[in-house]
């Protein structure tokens, strides 16, 4: 299936780069650009993207200089419009984004951050993640363990009473999808994500067991 | 003599003293930002290209030699952190978090002194206090690291209660002498003045036993 990107950054190089990263990774993927958070939000709205892959400091238009606030702005305002959207933000100012770790708490799409610094692979990992509708934050962007009391009651139900997803669901009286939406956030807290060859239902457990939220 | 009359007094003379301190820090710490950010918008980005070019220009047949993969890692790290070390963290507006990243930093450079940590989140310590408690810490920590024993230890703890938050610098040093060297460094004193002067908050040094301890207390800002 063919896939739809868009990308945006203001420095041309970089831009050229990521492009490339992708198309060689998706070959049939349409890969659209922009440079600026005006022309993103426009590009956004007319093509329906499977991701958007979005620096922080770009300009609103290309007249204006690029700023931080102007990424986060864009970032605050495609979650709100767009709550299922699968957004990675490449950037080499992530420590920003501890200004809107609640609400990107709340996002219900895929949300991964590769900073910068981060080699093609691991880039292009964040990417599939975020395909996958999940939730990625490096570490340095939290303080301590930060789990919501309604991430726990998931974590209990499924381990300690053994319920699926659906059971889970009509136990807290919210949907699966919101319950699948729980299982990214808390796997995040944990510093739990896909592995080769692992289940990470299994890994989740482990974990959550290991810092004593579940017994 | 003349500092510490200044510092008993709450007089006008200090109080515009203050504001100019304040403001002076305040355009030095923006200026650390602005190179900072220099930093991160244009060489990291430069640098961020030439990787990826150079990781597309080779693939799995010929892959980009391991060394250079390493040494362009090494650059962006090393950039990254003066960046760092250079902008404020608070400028991101978390003195929680900042305290926890200066702590980690400090710890990468020092790994053989033991430094324990309980940072609780959300402290509403206001803006500029947080920036130089954060440079405070920074400092205590580069002074008093020299003179810890092998047995030494140090715990950083910041606490939010009802109208104040707390930050405490304690060490554990069960070398008297090493623990003599510590409470009498004349660098220590200066440090306590400076952050009087700056704030209005006077730090409070405590010892008991083989405990040596500062205690800064910020009255909480309204949220």
């Amino acid at each position: 299936m063919a896939r739809t990107f868009v990308v945006i950054d203001d420095h041309e190089a970089v831009l050229s780069g990521t492009v490339a990263v992708l198309q060689k990774e998706y070959p049939d993927a349409q890969i659209i650009t922009a440079s600026g958070a005006k022309e993103a939000e426009e590009q956004i709205a007319g093509a329906n993207p499977d991701a958007v892959v979005m620096d922080l400091s770009i300009p609103h238009t290309p007249k204006d200089s690029a700023q931080t606030e102007t990424g986060l702005q864009l970032l605050r305002m495609l979650m709100e419009i767009y709550p299922t959207l699968n957004i990675v933000v490449q950037s080499a100012h992530v420590r920003s984004l501890v200004r809107i770790k609640p609400l990107m708490d709340l996002h219900e799409g895929g949300l991964t951050i590769a900073d910068k610094g981060l080699p093609l692979k691991e880039m292009l990992k964040k990417v599939d993640w975020a395909l996958q509708g999940l939730m990625y934050t490096p570490r340095e962007m939290r303080v301590g363990l930060a789990i919501k009391p309604e991430w726990l009651k998931v974590l209990m139900l499924a381990f300690q009473d053994g319920l699926q997803d659906k059971a889970i669901a009509e136990k807290m009286n919210i949907s699966e999808r919101t319950v699948r939406h729980y299982w990214t956030k808390v796997q995040d807290a944990l510093d739990v994500y896909p592995e080769s060859g692992k289940n990470i239902r299994i890994q989740t457990e482990i974990r959550a067991r290991e810092e004593g939220l579940i017994d | 003599m003349l500092l510490n009359l200044l510092l008993s007094q709450s007089s006008p003379l200090l109080s515009n003293a203050r504001r100019a301190l304040q403001w002076w820090q305040q355009k030095q710490i923006d200026q650390l930002h602005d190179n900072a950010e220099l930093i991160r918008d244009q060489i990291l980005q430069d640098l961020f290209a030439i990787r990826r070019v150079l990781e597309l220009a080779h693939d799995n047949q010929r892959p980009l030699p391991t060394d250079s993969l390493h040494q362009l890692e090494t650059l962006h790290y090393d950039l990254e952190t003066i960046s760092n070390q250079l902008s404020p963290t608070l400028s991101h507006g978390d003195v929680s978090l900042a305290i926890q990243q200066t702590l980690q930093q400090w710890h990468r450079q020092h790994p053989q002194i033991a430094l324990n940590h309980q940072i609780s989140p959300n402290s509403g310590m206001p803006g500029f206090e947080a920036c130089i408690a954060i440079m405070i810490l920074q400092e205590w920590l580069s002074l008093v690291a020299p003179y810890l024993g092998e047995s030494a230890s140090i715990e950083v703890i910041l606490a939010t209660q009802t109208n104040q938050t707390l930050l405490t610098l304690r060490i554990d040093e069960p070398e008297q002498t090493q623990r003599d060297v510590i409470a009498h460094l004349p660098e220590l004193t200066y440090l306590c003045q400076a952050f009087r002067l700056f704030t209005g908050i006077s730090v409070i040094q405590t010892s008991q036993f083989e405990r040596l301890q500062w205690q800064l207390a910020w009255p909480t800002e309204d949220t």
